[in-house]
């Protein structure tokens, strides 16, 4: 069995800012139908499980204007045109919004973020005993409480559902597997 | 440290489930983010009784590719989640079960979404003779050994967010996960 692609006959743009555009495409199916989804076209996103030499999870609180709520996650963010990898965009990351670094950041996992509507892609990294070097670096749009917490707590914590969100728990579960396989 | 909330000057919809916002934040500034406003998703780990999962390929426009994911889709008005992962498990596979548990939420990106992701475990799902696929000609159904699937996931060879969250709620409820 073969799955046709649709044929994309025009796009058009709703609605373009940095990081974020909102496309309609007019498309084709393989039986001729023709119908107008929209596509959210984005940059590739990162994110970072980081654990200290004590083997405590670095976590942040933030506004999160899609639930209208402060939540607890994992530190995370975009990818710059001036990134030179998803590696560079999660230790950029890391530092500006925690203040920590370390020397090994391993690339987990990559996952779509919702491929029937969204383009792009995240990254998930594990960042092995960081440090605190520096204070943070928000951009202005950003206010972040920064919390430290043993991973025995937060392995309760995402199984319990404390971490309710999809990009983090499937970072988790690769932060689970390259640990498991490595200890 | 409080951290607060944005103010929401004005909305609109540019799509029926597609809101963009003029807010502005606790220092005053303004900007426009998007917020995608879908209704709630379920998503289904169906394992046979010959622990056999229902895996499917679809086109995903998004990406413009074809991917290999868990069967899943949209809670309608007036459904619960549970109702929703039986009707889409049946819509989409021909496939059905007694036995629905629901096993974790999650939220696809609270950033710019507002739903919840209900994942639910079917045990000893069974094919449906006499139902019929609407979608036959788009989803292809991948029948796959439990532990195959496990593999997969832990290698890198799904791709999808919502399923890798759901196979791990899964081996949370199953207790296979440290």
């Amino acid at each position: 069995m073969s799955l046709k692609h649709w044929k994309i006959l025009e796009s058009k743009y709703l609605y373009k800012r940095s990081g974020m555009a909102l496309r309609v495409d007019r498309c084709e199916t393989h039986n001729g139908d023709v119908f107008e989804p929209y596509v959210i076209e984005a940059k590739d996103w990162v994110n970072i499980i980081a654990l200290t030499k004590e083997r405590e999870v670095i976590l942040v609180r933030q506004y999160r204007h899609g639930v209208g709520e402060v939540l607890l996650e994992i530190p995370a963010g975009i990818m710059d045109d001036e990134d030179e990898s998803p590696k560079q965009t999660a230790q950029r990351e890391l530092l500006e919004e925690t203040g920590y670094t370390g020397e090994q950041f391993i690339k987990i996992g990559k996952v779509y973020p919702n491929p029937a509507t969204h383009s792009n892609v995240t990254y998930s990294f594990l960042a092995l005993d960081v440090e605190k070097v520096d204070q943070q670096k928000l951009d202005e749009t950003e206010e972040i409480e920064v919390l430290l917490i043993p991973l025995d707590e937060f392995i309760s914590l995402v199984k319990s559902g404390g971490l309710p969100q999809a990009l983090h728990v499937s970072a988790f579960f690769f932060a689970m597997e390259y640990l498991e396989r490595n200890s | 440290m409080t951290i607060k909330p944005w103010k929401i000057l004005e909305s609109k919809y540019l799509f029926p489930d597609v809101r963009l916002d003029r807010c502005e934040l606790p220092n005053g500034q303004i900007i426009e983010p998007l917020v995608l406003d879908y209704n709630p998703e379920v998503m289904i780990f169906a394992l046979t009784m010959m622990q056999e999962v229902v895996l499917v390929r679809e086109y995903r426009h998004g990406i413009q590719k074809t991917i290999l994911q868990l069967p899943g889709g949209s809670v309608d008005e007036g459904e619960s989640p549970l109702e929703a992962a039986k009707r889409e498990l049946l819509e989409e596979t021909g496939y059905q079960s007694n036995t629905f548990i629901e096993i974790g939420q999650v939220n696809p990106n609270p950033a710019n979404y507002s739903n919840t992701m209900y994942a639910f475990l079917a045990l000893d799902v069974g094919w449906a003779h006499d139902h019929k696929l609407d979608e036959a000609d788009q989803v292809e159904l991948v029948l796959t050994p439990f532990d195959d699937v496990i593999t997969m996931a832990k290698s890198g060879e799904l791709l999808h967010s919502l399923t890798i969250s759901t196979i791990f709620f899964v081996l949370a409820h199953m207790r296979r996960i440290i």
